[in-house]
C-alpha cells in the first residue's frame, strides 16, 4: 500500500565489501506501512538496513531516510528508528528491564521515562513476570520479544526488523506478528526482512525483493502474486469445468483445469473470445480474476526474472523437454 | 502447448494462543496474539541533550564494574595493603620503647616509603583487575552483538568509548586512590605537624603529598584503563584478553629482569618493567620534593618509565579509535 512520500529511497546505492558486491545500483522507494524486503541468502538485505542506520556507508549512490540524508545525518535518524538486529544480540549482563530502560536512554529518554516506557514496553511483549531475570537466561522467543521491545521503547517513526521471527514456534511466530501490527496500527513505519514467506503474507502490505544486490520486484502484495506473465486468469465454474476448457482452446485460447476451475492464459484484448468461449460452453461462473500465484512459486519467479543465468538454464531445461521457452 | 501453473492451496497461518485470563486479544485481521492490557503507544517526551547521555552510559558502565560480591571481594582487597601499612604506623608510633619508634628526622622518609609500598602493590592488584575484569569489556560486548546495539542507536563511536574509559578509568582511580588517601591520612594523623620545621611547611608536605597521590593515581589508572581497553580489542575471544595483556605486563618484567642480569641494576633495563614505571608516576609526583635524596640515576628511570607509559597510552588510543572505525557489529563477530 503506497501512501504519501516515501518513508526512505535509494538512488543508485552499490556497496562492495572487497570482492563481493553487495548492492549494485539499487534503486528503491519505501512506502509507509508494513514493507517486506525479500530475498535470498547474501541479496543484500542486511546491507540496505545497515545503509539505512547509517551504520556503513553506501560506495556510490544517495540514501534518505525520513527525509534525513544518510549517513550524514545519522544520528538524527538513528532517534526515529528502531532497529531490531538478526543476531541474538544483547547487552551482557543485565536482565530484562535493565537492557530496555539502557536502549531508552541511549535514544535520549530521561531515567524516570526510560524506566516507564520500558514496563510499558515489557508489558507490552509479555515480558512482565520475567522482567528482573537476566536476560541471557531467557528462551529464544522471550529474547526475540525484549529486543522488539528494546526497539520501539523511544517511540520509533521506522522500526527496521531483521528477521523477527528466525527460530520461533508457531506460537510465538503468531504473538511476534500481532505485535508488530500492534505497533504499526499507531502509524509506526515497519520494515520486515524475512525468509519466511507466510509472515510477509499475513502482515505486509508492500513488498520489496532484492537479488544480487539489485531490486527484484517493489510493489503491493496482488502485483507481486500475479500470475507469471500477468495474463493468467482463473474462472471459477459451478460445473462441467471441461467443456468451458474445450471452448476456449476452439477460441484459441491456452486453457486447462485446476481442480474445478479453469486457467486460462490471454491477453486483456482477449477477454471477448473468453467471455464467447464461455457464453458457448453455457457454464455458470462464480469468479473471473488474475491468477494469484501462492508466495513460494510468486518469490521464486520474481528470483528467476532477476537472474538471467537462472533464466536461461530454466530454458535450457524447457527446450530439452521439448516445450517452448 | 505452454502448461499452466497448478495453483496449491496458501499457506495455513498458524493458530493463536488460547486467551489467558486478565490479557485481551487484539483486533484486527490474522493473526491474533494476546497482549497484557496497556498496548503500544507513541513517546511524546522530551529527548536528553547527548553530553548527558554519555554521563549516563559512563554510570551505566561503573555499576556493572561493580556487581557481583566477588567483584567486591577483590575490590574491598585494595585496601588491605593501606590498612596493613596504616597497622603498622600505628604500632610503631604507639610502642611503649622510644628506640623502636621513628625518630623525627627519618619521618619523612618513612612516610614516603609507606605511601611507596602500598602504591606499589595496589598497582600490582589493579594490573591484575585490569587483566582478568577491564581489558575484556569491548571485546565482551562485541562478542554479545552489544556493539552493534549501541551503533544503532543515536550514540557515536567515540561517545561509547568515551563512557568506556570514563567508567573504567574512575574505578582504577579509585581503586589506587582510596586506599593511598586512607594510609596519608592515618600517618597524618599518627605524625600531624610534626614532620617539617613549622607547622606551615608541615601543612605543606602533606598537601602536597595528598595532591601528589591524587595525581599519579589519576594518571595510572588512565594509562591502566587505556591500555587494558586497547588490549583487549586485539584478540576476539574475552577469554583470552586476560592472557594478552597480563602476559605483556609479565613479559615487560622478564625482560627488566633480563636486561639487569646482563648489565647490572643500575641500567635502562629497570624502566622495562612496566609495573615498576607506573609506581615512578607515583614516585616523581609525590616524593619529587626528595629528589635530591635519590640518585639521579633512580630519578632518570622514573622518568624513563612515565614516558614509556605515556606511549603506551598513545598508541592504545590509537589502537581504540582504528577499531572504532570499523568494530565488529552483531553477536560473534569479534
Amino acid at each position: 500500500m503506497a501512501q504519501d512520500s516515501p518513508i526512505a529511497t535509494a538512488s543508485q546505492v552499490s556497496r562492495t565489501f572487497d570482492e563481493v558486491q553487495a548492492l549494485r545500483g539499487l534503486d528503491l522507494a519505501i512506502p509507509k506501512g508494513i514493507v517486506g524486503v525479500l530475498g535470498p541468502n547474501g541479496a543484500g538485505k542486511s546491507t540496505l538496513f545497515r545503509l539505512l542506520l547509517g551504520l556503513d556507508q553506501a560506495d556510490q549512490g544517495d540514501i534518505v531516510v525520513l527525509g534525513h540524508r544518510m549517513p550524514d545525518d545519522a544520528l538524527q535518524v538513528r532517534a526515529k528508528i528502531g532497529y531490531m538486529p538478526e543476531d541474538d544480540s544483547l547487552f551482557p549482563g543485565l536482565d530484562g528491564l535493565q537492557q530496555v530502560v539502557l536502549a531508552a536512554q541511549l535514544c535520549g529518554l530521561a531515567r524516570v521515562d526510560a524506566l516507564s516506557r520500558a514496563h510499558q514496553v515489557l508489558d507490552l511483549v509479555g515480558l512482565t513476570d520475567a522482567r528482573y531475570r537476566l536476560a541471557a537466561g531467557y528462551s529464544l522467543g522471550m529474547r526475540q520479544r525484549l529486543r522488539l521491545a528494546m526497539a520501539v521503547v523511544h517511540g520509533p517513526e521506522l522500526l527496521l526488523l531483521d528477521e523477527p521471527t528466525a527460530g520461533l514456534d508457531p506460537d510465538g511466530r503468531a504473538q511476534m506478528l500481532a505485535l508488530i501490527q500492534e505497533i504499526a496500527g499507531h502509524g509506526v513505519s515497519i520494515l520486515l526482512s524475512t525468509h519466511v514467506l507466510s509472515d510477509v503474507e499475513a502482515i505486509c502490505q508492500y513488498i520489496v525483493l532484492i537479488s544480487r544486490g539489485q531490486l527484484g520486484f517493489a510493489g503491493d502484495m496482488a502485483r507481486f502474486r500475479a500470475g507469471s506473465n500477468g495474463h493468467t486468469w482463473r474462472i471459477g465454474v459451478l460445473a462441467q469445468a471441461d467443456r468451458l476448457v474445450e471452448a476456449l482452446r476452439e477460441q484459441g485460447i491456452a486453457a486447462q483445469l485446476d481442480r474445478s476451475d479453469v486457467l486460462v492464459e490471454a491477453d486483456v484484448d482477449q477477454a471477448t473470445l473468453v467471455w464467447q468461449a464461455i457464453a458457448k460452453a453455457d457454464v455458470a461462473i462464480h469468479h473471473f480474476g488474475p491468477l494469484e500465484e501462492d508466495m513460494g512459486s510468486a518469490f521464486v519467479r520474481h528470483l528467476r526474472l532477476d537472474d538471467p543465468l537462472r533464466r536461461q538454464g530454466q530454458d535450457a531445461v524447457a527446450a530439452a523437454l521439448g516445450e517452448a521457452p | 502447448m505452454r502448461t499452466l501453473p497448478a495453483t496449491p492451496p496458501p499457506a495455513p497461518i498458524p493458530a493463536a494462543s488460547p486467551q489467558q485470563p486478565g490479557t485481551q486479544g487484539i483486533s484486527g485481521g490474522q493473526p491474533k496474539a494476546f497482549l497484557r492490557p496497556g498496548g503500544f503507544s507513541l513517546y511524546q517526551g522530551e529527548a536528553v541533550p547527548q553530553q548527558q547521555r554519555v554521563r549516563r552510559l559512563a554510570l551505566i558502565f561503573l555499576l556493572d564494574h561493580v556487581r557481583g560480591w566477588w567483584v567486591r571481594v577483590q575490590m574491598a582487597g585494595f585496601l588491605l595493603p593501606a590498612i596493613g601499612f596504616a597497622i603498622y604506623v600505628l604500632v610503631r608510633a604507639n610502642l611503649p620503647s622510644a628506640a623502636l619508634t621513628v625518630p623525627k628526622a627519618e619521618r619523612m622518609a618513612h612516610i614516603l616509603q609507606n605511601l611507596r609500598w602500598s602504591f606499589s602493590i595496589d598497582l600490582g592488584f589493579l594490573l591484575l583487575f585490569a587483566a582478568s575484569r577491564l581489558a575484556p569489556l569491548i571485546t565482551r560486548d562485541a562478542n554479545a552483538g552489544a556493539l552493534l546495539l549501541y551503533f544503532s542507536r543515536p550514540l557515536q563511536r567515540d561517545h561509547y568509548l568515551v563512557a568506556r574509559l570514563a567508567a573504567t578509568g574512575t574505578l582504577a582511580f579509585a581503586l589506587l586512590a582510596v586506599p593511598q588517601t586512607l594510609l596519608l591520612l592515618v600517618q597524618m594523623g599518627v605524625f600531624g605537624l610534626d614532620i617539617g620545621s613549622s607547622a606551615g611547611s608541615a601543612l605543606g608536605i602533606w598537601l602536597y603529598l595528598l595532591l601528589g597521590t591524587l595525581l599519579s593515581s589519576a594518571f595510572a589508572a588512565a594509562a591502566v584503563a587505556l591500555s587494558a581497553l586497547a588490549a583487549g580489542v586485539l584478540v576476539r575471544a574475552p577469554s583470552t584478553v586476560p592472557l594478552v595483556y597480563g602476559g605483556g605486563i609479565l613479559a615487560s618484567l622478564v625482560a627488566s629482569w633480563v636486561t639487569q642480569a646482563a648489565w647490572g641494576r643500575d641500567s635502562l633495563g629497570r624502566a622495562l618493567d612496566l609495573h615498576n614505571a607506573l609506581g615512578g608516576l607515583q614516585r616523581l609526583m609525590a616524593e619529587s620534593s626528595q629528589w635530591a635524596q635519590y640518585p639521579d640515576f633512580a630519578w632518570h628511570i622514573d622518568l624513563l618509565g612515565s614516558g614509556l607509559w605515556l606511549a603506551l597510552g598513545a598508541a592504545s588510543t590509537a589502537i581504540l579509535l582504528k577499531y572504532l572505525k570499523n568494530p565488529p557489529l552483531g553477536r560473534g563477530r569479534a
